[in-house]
């Protein structure tokens, strides 16, 4: 064996092992193919072939099924993410309604009552820059925004709402202020889901607002609410297929956050401040990994029986 | 996405395998070559790909050889395969038609 094949059997170590017993003899074949006369893998031979283990790791644990790109995922997600992000406004659009209605708009006391207003109000930014196409300067407003949901949730958590309503937005905030910075961007997610992904979106999201402000803890309209952002988020991402419809989930982490919430309420269920974040903020990122890793549903072919 | 758009060497490598089932070392030569030059696949990224298209049922195992004493894999391009590049390809083509329309339209020396 030579010093050359002796380093790239090294490197393939490095791949999971069912793709190894699978591909590499002939990824080594290939190799040698096309080495010429080297007696040591190029720098460049050398991160290719890493980097495709890593991915083929991450496709093993992440998305097992192996047809869900990561990268267009977080892409529907930086064109969707930041019009999904404004009806977490809903709480503090209703406390402004109150005291709008009331005349007593100058004496609100923002800090306890609309704490998160700024957040709102730089998420309504990224999502106007989204859609004028300056993705650059979405994603430098993005984090301000995490930032501000990461003040209020830690220092005012009494002047805000409970660890499982704060969750979801901040997730899916700090997903998005991701994606938009080290995604293929919005391009690629309109690409992918169509221009009309963002007017279903925006109209989900303008109904839930109202939903909200107008019939604030009516039992059933908060139950409208649940389906007509549940039906747009999927409608919107794309619910046929795979990569819209993790899309969708991390979209919905927010309603997924805040059910866990209600749950708590109703069992009155007490828990150290830790425990709260372990559960509210590492649930839902460990079912999003669980169910990328949900192997894709074979199809039978007609020309096989079934056994 | 199965219905989005094709990445480059995603539609490079469907289209090594459109006419004839090729080998591992044959598509990195041939994606070079209707590349013109300038893309060159490595072997990591060309098998991470044929993992998912095989996972996709666009690409699949045609037969294997063993040359020189080392292993040789023929893919080809499945039915499903060649319906998913034939609908790239028409919509590339859409797209490519109407930028020659408006680059037809601009007036000559270009905008003021």
């Amino acid at each position: 064996m030579s010093e050359l094949e002796r380093h790239y059997r090294r490197l393939l170590a490095r791949y999971p092992r069912d793709h190894r017993e699978r591909h590499g003899e002939e990824m080594l074949a290939v190799l040698m193919a096309g080495a010429g006369d080297r007696a040591r893998p190029t720098r460049r031979e050398r991160v290719d072939l890493l980097w495709a283990a890593v991915r083929l790791h991450l496709r093993r644990v992440v998305a097992a099924d192996g047809g869900v790109d990561a990268r267009d995922v977080l892409a529907i997600v930086s064109l969707l993410g930041p019009v999904a992000l404004l009806a977490g406004a809903t709480t503090g659009l209703h406390e402004l309604a109150w005291f709008v209605k009331a005349g007593a708009l100058v004496d609100m006391p923002w800090s306890t009552q609309f704490p998160d207003a700024p957040a709102w109000l730089l998420w309504g930014v990224v999502a106007v820059l989204v859609l004028l196409g300056r993705s650059r300067a979405a994603a430098v407003v993005a984090w301000p925004a995490v930032a501000w949901f990461v003040l209020v949730a830690t220092f005012l958590p009494h002047q805000h709402w409970w660890t499982g309503m704060d969750a979801g937005w901040i997730l899916v905030g700090l997903l998005t202020a991701v994606a938009l910075t080290w995604s293929p961007g919005p391009a690629r997610g309109r690409e992918l889901v169509g221009r009309r992904a963002v007017l279903v979106l925006a109209a989900t999201v303008g109904v839930t607002v109202a939903l909200g402000v107008l019939g604030h803890r009516v039992a059933v309209v908060e139950f409208l609410r649940l389906v007509v952002v549940i039906g747009g988020t999927a409608v919107a991402c794309g619910h046929r297929s795979r990569v819209g419809r993790r899309a969708a989930l991390i979209l919905l982490l927010p309603t997924v956050t805040t059910a866990l919430g209600f749950a708590q309420l109703l069992i009155s269920l007490r828990m150290p401040t830790s425990l709260e974040v372990a559960v509210f903020y590492g649930l839902p990122v460990l079912a999003l990994l669980a169910l990328g890793g949900l192997p894709r549903r074979v199809r039978r072919r007609p020309d096989r029986p079934v056994t | 996405m199965k219905d989005g758009p094709l990445r480059e060497p995603t539609f490079l490598i469907l289209t090594a395998l459109a006419a004839r089932a090729q080998h591992g070392y044959g598509i990195l030569l041939d994606v070079e070559e209707i590349s013109g030059g300038r893309v060159k696949l490595r072997a990591g990224t060309l098998y991470t790909a044929l993992d998912r298209l095989s996972a996709d049922g666009w690409v699949a195992v045609d037969r294997e050889q063993v040359v020189d004493g080392r292993l040789r894999r023929y893919y080809r391009l499945t039915d499903e395969g060649a319906a998913r590049l034939e609908t790239e390809v028409r919509r590339l083509r859409a797209q490519t038609r109407a930028a020659e329309r408006r680059l037809r339209l601009r007036p000559a020396g270009g905008t003021a």
